[in-house]
């Protein structure tokens, strides 16, 4: 009878043995895996950037500025006559709410008639609420509207002609 | 008693008197080593950081499984905070031959149930070949492991967050 109970108990101590070692053999863990997605940012063009009617000067050249900050707003170089029309370009761009976003533009570009005379524009410059060395803040509401100015040349008995070009304005997250 | 039930707790007993007389402080380390249960433990999760999608193009962030805070941003995403991989440390029997088992695509979820799939899970480990390895000499080895965000165009706002497996077994 002792021999059988402990014939039982050497047996349940080797099923035990099997257990501990096949329960040591693997083991597992959970981990979490996360991202945070923001709004994508969108950009609108409102407004074109205008240098006006220009007449220019036959014995210089000169520049036409114009202002980032306000609505119809041209410095006009001494030589030459600014007549109508100047006014920034205007941007809308939508995000994340109160997130800073960095705003660059084209260096510059080239202005082109149809008879294939150019000017060249450069001096690329932003205003809007917030806005300060490149970088501006999106609003509560998610929007950001900012103004564009540049310097247009005019050359020396600059052609007569409708100039056109094609500025880009890069936006990211800051 | 069976005979069999008889042979069985003999060869224990036997086993036992042998173990109990060969009591070296060397042998003690070996049968603790032997007797060392694998363990996974996690130390970080994985990030994918923040990241602006396209507005018409899909994309994907990469976060690399054998360094922390690195992460590689298709062209079309803007990926404003970087990611950095999952670390977990596994303890088991030194120098014994291990497998790594990583899940094949997890699911994460916003708020709003909107859902991004991560994909392409790898790990590093110090002298780890693919799905194989060996604990080192201080039975412990820490194990990074990184994958791919698939971000559509458009993907919605929101904190995304899932949770995935990673087993270890001896070889």
């Amino acid at each position: 009878m002792k021999h059988r109970n402990l014939g039982k108990r050497g047996l349940t101590l080797a099923a035990l043995l099997m257990m501990t070692a096949a329960t040591a053999r693997a083991g597992s863990a959970n981990v979490q895996a996360a991202a945070t997605i923001h709004p994508p940012l969108k950009m609108q063009a409102l407004e074109n950037l205008a240098f006006g009617t220009i007449a220019p000067d036959v014995s210089g050249s000169g520049n036409v500025t114009i202002d980032a900050n306000s609505d119809k707003s041209t410095t006009c170089a001494s030589n030459l006559d600014c007549m109508e029309g100047g006014d920034r370009a205007k941007i809308l761009i939508s995000g994340r709410s109160s997130q800073a976003v960095q705003v660059t533009a084209s260096e510059s570009i080239t202005l082109t008639s149809a008879e294939g005379d150019t000017m060249q524009v450069s001096g690329f410059t932003f205003a809007g609420e917030g806005y300060s060395n490149g970088v501006a803040y999106i609003n509560s509401n998610g929007m950001l509207e900012l103004g564009v100015g540049a310097t247009l040349n005019v050359g020396k008995d600059q052609p007569v002609g409708n100039y056109t070009g094609v500025f880009r304005v890069t936006m990211t997250y800051q | 008693m069976t005979k069999t039930g008889q042979k069985i707790l003999s060869a224990l007993i036997f086993a036992a008197l042998i173990s109990a007389s060969h009591s070296t402080q060397a042998q003690n380390n070996k049968a603790q080593n032997w007797k060392k249960s694998l363990k996974l433990v996690a130390l970080d999760q994985l990030e994918f950081g923040t990241i602006a999608p396209s507005s018409n193009f899909d994309g994907y962030v990469e976060v690399s499984p054998n360094q922390n805070n690195s992460s590689i941003c298709s062209h079309n995403l803007t990926c404003l905070y970087g990611g950095s991989r999952a670390r977990f440390r596994i303890t088991g029997r030194r120098h014994q031959g291990i497998y790594i088992t990583l899940p094949n695509q997890v699911i994460l979820r916003n708020q709003a149930g909107q859902t991004m799939i991560a994909d392409n899970f790898q790990y590093y480990a110090s002298g780890f070949g693919q799905g194989i390895g060996y604990i080192n000499g201080n039975g412990a080895i820490e194990l990074g492991v990184g994958a791919q965000l698939n971000v559509q165009a458009n993907q919605m706002p929101g904190a995304y967050q899932g949770t995935f497996e990673v087993t270890v077994s001896y070889q």
